[in-house]
């Protein structure tokens, strides 16, 4: 594989892989680290790119490995601690940011790491349940199962900050 | 239930396929969203924003004109190489060691080449021949000075001669 056949077959998913790692690390300059060091590796074995028939699902498995190793790291040497992971925001605090759209990221970026990455897929990359379960080495009814979860998860976390803003409102009147 | 109330169920539940869901984020993105579903709204909008999110541009090394190491190919062509240095070094020495079965001698050079042999020999009887005509010219040329100047012949010619004039005065 050449260098053009690199670009278009493997860097046309640079975004989606970016995307990946950003919401992954839930670091910015970490995933672009993290999205060069993968496209680094990927080059150098780009002989033996050839034979891979999806290389969407591919590269994107090859990221969320990259990313997952890269958490595991950081949690065992004690630069990021569990709760940055799993912790949902204090609808009160989010009610005090003006920015909506800033709020759902962040109660996105709450969600565990694979139903983050599931709804990700679904959602924002537009991705079927089958090659996300081939891209995660799940079953499709386990995709589902998550999906669903971290959905129903986003819509309680929605209404609750509804409630509270019209709580708020009734407050205020 | 209408049609978005049902696709929005079934969004929840995971079951809506990427079709349903495009529908759903154009009705998210319109203007006739209903007060009950606003709240969504700017979940579908977060994941539009998302969708904007680029990667930086990948910084690729330099590809190098030389080719990568083949292992697949060094590995016979170096056992290829083995194989002939070995058979070189078991033949021949032995062949330079062993004496020849033919060996001639011609004016104290040893030839092994029985044609090699013949056309040397040719050769240098050719000059010996030629060396031997040249040495022996002087001898020859002495010899027929000796009979030219040989007294008996020029008296018996001079005697000739006169007797010749005598004989035509007569």
């Amino acid at each position: 594989m050449d260098a053009q056949q690199f670009q278009r077959q493997i860097l046309c998913y640079s975004d989606k892989m970016y995307r990946m790692a950003r919401s992954i690390l839930l670091d910015e300059s970490g995933a672009e680290d993290a999205f060069q060091d993968l496209v680094l590796r990927l080059w150098e074995r780009r002989d033996q790119l050839d034979i891979i028939e999806n290389k969407q699902a591919f590269s994107l498995t090859s990221m969320r490995n990259l990313c997952v190793d890269l958490l595991r790291k950081k949690l065992e040497y004690g630069g990021l601690t569990a709760d940055i992971v799993s912790s949902a925001p204090d609808p009160q605090q989010e009610l005090e940011e003006q920015d909506s759209l800033h709020n759902i990221h962040r109660l996105i970026d709450s969600l565990p790491e694979l139903q983050r990455t599931i709804v990700r897929m679904k959602d924002v990359e537009e991705i079927e349940i089958r090659e996300i379960a081939q891209i995660l080495y799940m079953s499709e009814n386990a995709v589902t199962v998550n999906l669903s979860r971290a959905r129903k998860k986003l819509r309680d976390m929605i209404v609750t900050i509804q409630q509270s803003e019209e709580k708020q409102y009734e407050r205020n009147r | 239930m209408n049609e978005i109330d049902k696709l929005l169920n079934d969004y929840f539940e995971g079951l809506t396929s990427i079709e349903e869901e495009k529908r759903l984020k154009q009705y998210f993105e319109s203007d006739r969203v209903k007060p009950e579903h606003r709240m969504y709204k700017t979940l579908f909008a977060a994941f539009s924003q998302e969708r904007e999110w680029t990667s930086p541009p990948a910084r690729l090394p330099r590809e190098s004109k030389r080719k990568p190491f083949n292992l697949k190919l060094w590995i016979p062509l170096s056992g290829a190489v083995a194989a002939c240095g070995l058979l070189l070094f078991f033949t021949t020495p032995f062949s330079r060691f062993q004496k020849p079965d033919y060996v001639v001698i011609v004016n104290g050079r040893h030839i092994t080449n029985a044609r090699e042999a013949r056309c040397y020999a040719d050769r240098m009887f050719f000059e010996a021949e030629k060396e031997m005509k040249e040495s022996f010219r002087p001898v020859i040329r002495a010899r027929q000075i000796t009979q030219n100047m040989d007294a008996d012949k020029i008296f018996e010619g001079v005697h000739k001669s006169i007797t010749d004039r005598q004989t035509q005065e007569k």
